[in-house]
């Protein structure tokens, strides 16, 4: 049976994630030393958050660089 | 009466994967919620091991229909256009990363058909019609349940890769593994996983036919990017760093859980989350134990990606030895990325170049590990009975097989075509790759909606895990350090540049 309180802390935490996802981290991305870094990895082709070698997009520049087919 | 034994005999249904004996239910190897009917997690097993097809082989049913379908279709655009491209690019597809609004990540400036919003609903209806099928064939969960709980398990995992997909998250490897986890625990542990939501609840199918997709991914060409050298690294450190952890974790800490054990070590000395995934199922891990050796990867990686470069620099260490160290040791291939790129484009290419022969070793490493727990652990909790080649294949985790046929069918695709290497990879880029992303974040979400915060806190008590993580990369730290400058700094010192 759901409880007044855990209803309220899931609204509380939903709340919560909206508020930093839609305010304060668009915010601090558009700060100019942080869009830098942000668009210097995008050129190198980084995807930071690349879990395996196929989702990195500077892999296949790489590879063929070093005459890796 | 039971299935085995209206057949006459239980050998064709341990052949084939059919499962005639119950899992704990606490491991990945087992979902009390394999039918809508069964409301009760401790009444199911019985029924569920008698009248259903286990795991390893609906996972593997469902990962070769999307390789064959994804290789087939590059084959046949290849064949009317001529272009090396696959048509189903377009119908996979998961939220772009954006800064401002999520919806960037939804809808593309150009044509509408490009934007990921039809790759994700493609998505959707791929995955969905293909496990509500392998479902209601092998565990006879009924269509009318599946599919309003599977659309909002996706709906969670669409949302977790729209977390994960805000550029400065994505810049610091907060990859969707943590954000599917989380939404699955908020939910789970604030109002509770509903009970209609439990038929889409099914962690084993989603991961293992992730694992499977992630084979064809494994190729063993890559091996030799970096000649000798990066095999050292990569390949003879790697082993060592996580046979010593988990003995280490036995012997001197004592770590109540082996598979908690080796899911650690291996997440922290091979490639991090992906390691993890493919190491907790093959030594049939607890999936709080999964959850929290990925929590401390995670945690670890981001650390590393910034210190390890300023220490590099600090100590004025020359950059393709930091390069290959940096490789070698964080655990994310992301993140080495960014740390490499600190160092200049050769530390990027050397660090991602050692990270991907790393990568390789998955595959190796989950053979190994299934092979040691079937053959060693789960003997030794036998009380040392002997175990005939029989059983050890009866308990033998199928998918691992799965995993590794995928690898050598797309290494020897890829070796043999004339246009292998444009073959592999638009197979892989057009669909596979995003596919299984989908399934892995699928299997998180699913973990979350089946953890108590309580079940965790076993499992940190003392400390034991994170004692384990920080031996362990301690002692990978150093090893590899070691071998990187003997291979990058004397043995082959003038062979490395490109």
């Amino acid at each position: 049976m759901r409880t007044n309180r855990q209803v309220a802390a899931f609204m509380i935490i939903g709340f919560a994630m909206i508020f930093i996802w839609l305010r304060v981290l668009p915010r601090i991305s558009h700060q100019p030393r942080v869009m830098e870094r942000l668009q210097r990895l995008d050129a190198k082709g980084i995807d930071a958050s690349a879990m395996f070698y196929t989702e990195l997009p500077c892999m296949d520049e790489i590879l063929e660089r070093r005459g890796v087919r | 009466m039971g299935r085995a034994a209206v057949f006459g005999s239980t050998v064709p249904f341990i052949l084939f994967g059919m499962n005639n004996e119950p899992a704990q239910d606490t491991n990945l190897d087992s979902n009390p919620y394999t039918s809508p009917d069964h409301e009760d997690a401790s009444e199911p097993k019985q029924t569920e091991s008698l009248t259903t097809v286990n795991e390893d082989l609906l996972s593997m049913a469902m990962a070769a229909i999307i390789l064959v379908v994804s290789t087939l279709a590059v084959f046949i655009a290849a064949d009317q256009s001529g272009d090396i491209v696959s048509p189903l690019k377009i119908f996979v597809s998961k939220p772009g990363s954006w800064t401002s609004s999520p919806f960037e990540g939804f809808i593309s400036k150009g044509s509408w058909m490009d934007s990921p919003i039809v790759g994700v609903i493609g998505s959707f209806l791929i995955i969905g019609a293909l496990s509500a099928v392998a479902l209601g064939v092998g565990k006879k969960i009924s269509l009318r349940s599946y599919v309003p709980a599977f659309t909002l398990v996706f709906a969670l995992a669409t949302l977790a890769y729209v977390m994960a997909g805000q550029s400065l998250v994505k810049s610091y490897n907060l990859e969707y593994a943590l954000w599917a986890l989380g939404l699955g625990l908020i939910i789970s542990n604030t109002i509770g996983t509903p009970t209609w939501l439990r038929p889409s609840v099914h962690t084993e199918l989603f991961i293992k036919t992730g694992l499977v997709l992630l084979g064809a991914e494994v190729l063993m060409s890559r091996l030799l990017a970096l000649g000798l050298p990066g095999v050292f690294v990569a390949w003879v450190v790697t082993p060592i760093v996580l046979i010593s952890t988990y003995v280490f974790g036995q012997r001197v800490l004592k770590l109540p859980s082996r598979s908690l054990n080796m899911v650690i070590s291996a997440d922290m000395s091979v490639c991090g989350v992906s390691a993890a995934i493919a190491a907790a199922a093959a030594c049939k891990a607890k999936k709080e134990e999964l959850s929290l050796a990925i929590g401390m990867s995670l945690s670890f990686t981001v650390l590393m990606m910034i210190v390890l470069p300023a220490v590099i620099v600090a100590t004025g260490l020359n950059p393709t030895i930091g390069a290959a160290w940096m490789g070698g040791t964080i655990d994310s291939t992301g993140a080495v990325a960014v740390a490499g790129a600190t160092l200049g484009d050769d530390g990027l290419e050397i660090a991602a170049t050692v990270k991907m022969i790393q990568n390789i070793l998955i595959g190796v490493s989950a053979f190994g590990i299934a092979v040691y727990w079937v053959t060693s652990v789960e003997r030794d909790g036998d009380n040392q009975n002997r175990v005939g080649v029989f059983e050890i294949w009866r308990r033998f985790p199928k998918f691992v097989i799965g995993f590794v046929m995928a690898s050598i069918t797309f290494s020897i695709l890829h070796a043999v075509l004339a246009n292998g290497p444009e073959v592999t990879s638009a197979i892989i880029k057009g669909s596979t790759k995003t596919l299984r992303g989908y399934f892995f974040c699928l299997a998180f979400v699913c973990i979350g909606l089946e953890t108590n915060f309580r079940d965790l806190l076993p499992q940190l008590r003392g400390g034991k895990p994170l004692i384990l993580y920080l031996c362990g990369q301690s002692l990978n730290l150093i090893l590899t350090l070691l071998m990187a400058y003997l291979m990058f700094g004397v043995v082959f010192k003038d062979w490395i540049a490109p």
